[in-house]
C-alpha cells in the first residue's frame, strides 16, 4: 500500500469506526426528562440530568451536554468544555457528535486544544482500566485528530494495545497507523507494546484480563 | 420510499480541505454532486443529519438550515439535482422540519424524506 494510499484507508477507516458504533443505551427516560426541562426553558436543570449521566458514560448525555455548554445555557459559555464532551461521546461511539466535535475543536486555540487532547487522554485511560477496551481505540483517535501536532507513533501503540486485547477495529487501525511509520518507530511501538501490554493487563479488572495476560497479572489479581 | 431522518446516520469525519468552509468545518469531504434521486435518497440522510447536529452549537447555521437549507448545503460543497427540492414545513406541526421531495414528470411532488429540525440528541 503506498503511503498515500494507507492514509487515505486510515482516514477511511477512523471515518467509519467514529460514525457507526452505536452508542451504548443510556437512561431514556432521564434523557427525556431533560429534553423537557430545555424545552420549559429549564435549562439548569436540564444541565443538572445530562452531567450526571454524561459522567455515568452516557454518550447521548455527553454530547447534549456539549451543546449546552456550547450554547451557554444552564451553565457559562464553555467552549472548551464543550468540546470536551462532545469528544467524548465521538470518541465512545455517539455518531451525533462527530458534527459539533469538529466545528467545536476547531475554535480552540493550541494550548486549549492540547489540554482536551490531556483530559481525554486521561479519562480514557479509567475508562481503559476498568476494561472498556473500546476506549484503547479512543485513546489512539485522540492521538490522530484531537492532539496537534498529531501523535502518529502514541495513536499506533494504542491501536497495537486495542488489537491485543481484541477490540474490533483495533486490528485494522492498528495495521494501517503501523504502515504509516518507518520501520524504526514500526518497530519501538511494537518493543513499547510488549513491554506495557503485562502492565495493562495488571491494571485491568481480573475478569476482564484476557487468558494471553502474564501468569503474574493473573497471580497478582487473586 | 419515505426517510425519516433523525441524525443518527450522520458520516464520520470530512478530512479533505476540498469541501471545508471557511470557518474549517466541512459537511463532506469533498465537493459533492447529488446527480439523481438514488443518490439523494443514499447520502442525502447522513449530510442532512450533520447539518442538524452543527446546528445545535451555531445559532447562524441553524438559521440558514432553517431559512434556505438548499443554500447552505450548496455553500458547504452539496449539490442537489434540479429536481429535487427542500422545504421547510413549520405551520401545523410541533417543530419545524425539512421536507425533500422528488418533482415528477407529471408536476407532481414525491416526498422522497424529512428531517425534523430537534435542538439536541433525543435517546
Amino acid at each position: 500500500m503506498t503511503a498515500h494510499g494507507s492514509r487515505r484507508a486510515r482516514q477511511a477507516l477512523v471515518a467509519f469506526w467514529l460514525g457507526l458504533v452505536p452508542a451504548p443505551a443510556a437512561s431514556a427516560r432521564d434523557i427525556e426528562t431533560a429534553l423537557d426541562h430545555v424545552r420549559d426553558g429549564r435549562a439548569a436543570e436540564a444541565v443538572a440530568i445530562f452531567r450526571d449521566l454524561a459522567r455515568a458514560g452516557s454518550s447521548v448525555a455527553q454530547v447534549n451536554l456539549a451543546v449546552m455548554h456550547a450554547r451557554g445555557e444552564g451553565v457559562p459559555l464553555d467552549i472548551e468544555e464543550a468540546t470536551y464532551w462532545a469528544w467524548r461521546a465521538r470518541l465512545m461511539g455517539e455518531t451525533r457528535a462527530a458534527a459539533p466535535s469538529e466545528a467545536l475543536l476547531v475554535q480552540l486555540p493550541p494550548a486549549q486544544r492540547e489540554a482536551v487532547a490531556d483530559r481525554l487522554a486521561s479519562d480514557l485511560e479509567l475508562l481503559a482500566e476498568d476494561g472498556s477496551f473500546r476506549a484503547f481505540v479512543g485513546l489512539g483517535l485522540t492521538e490522530l485528530e484531537v492532539r496537534r501536532p498529531a501523535d502518529p507513533r502514541r495513536a499506533s501503540l494504542w491501536f497495537t494495545l486495542a488489537a491485543a486485547f481484541e477490540e474490533p477495529h483495533g486490528f485494522a487501525l492498528r495495521d494501517i497507523a503501523l504502515a504509516e511509520l518507518d520501520e524504526r518507530d514500526r518497530l519501538r511501538v511494537q518493543a513499547e507494546a510488549r513491554s506495557v501490554f503485562g502492565d495493562w493487563c495488571e491494571r485491568l479488572p481480573l475478569e476482564k484480563r484476557p487468558a494471553s495476560c502474564p501468569a503474574a497479572a493473573s497471580e497478582n489479581g487473586n | 420510499m419515505l426517510n425519516r431522518l433523525s441524525g443518527h446516520t450522520a458520516t464520520g469525519a470530512a478530512r479533505s480541505g476540498e469541501g471545508r468552509a471557511a470557518e474549517g468545518f466541512a459537511l463532506v469531504g469533498r465537493v459533492t454532486r447529488l446527480e439523481d434521486v438514488p443518490e439523494v435518497e443514499r447520502h442525502l440522510p447522513d449530510i442532512l443529519g450533520r447539518a442538524l447536529a452543527r446546528s445545535w452549537i451555531d445559532p447562524q447555521f441553524a438559521r440558514s438550515l432553517e431559512v434556505d437549507p438548499r443554500h447552505l448545503l450548496a455553500r458547504y460543497n452539496v449539490h442537489l439535482p434540479e429536481s429535487v427540492d427542500l422545504n421547510v414545513e413549520q405551520a401545523g406541526i410541533e417543530r419545524p422540519r425539512i421536507v425533500v421531495t422528488e418533482l415528477l414528470g407529471d408536476g407532481r411532488r414525491r416526498r422522497l424524506m424529512y428531517l425534523q429540525l430537534v435542538m439536541m440528541a433525543g435517546r
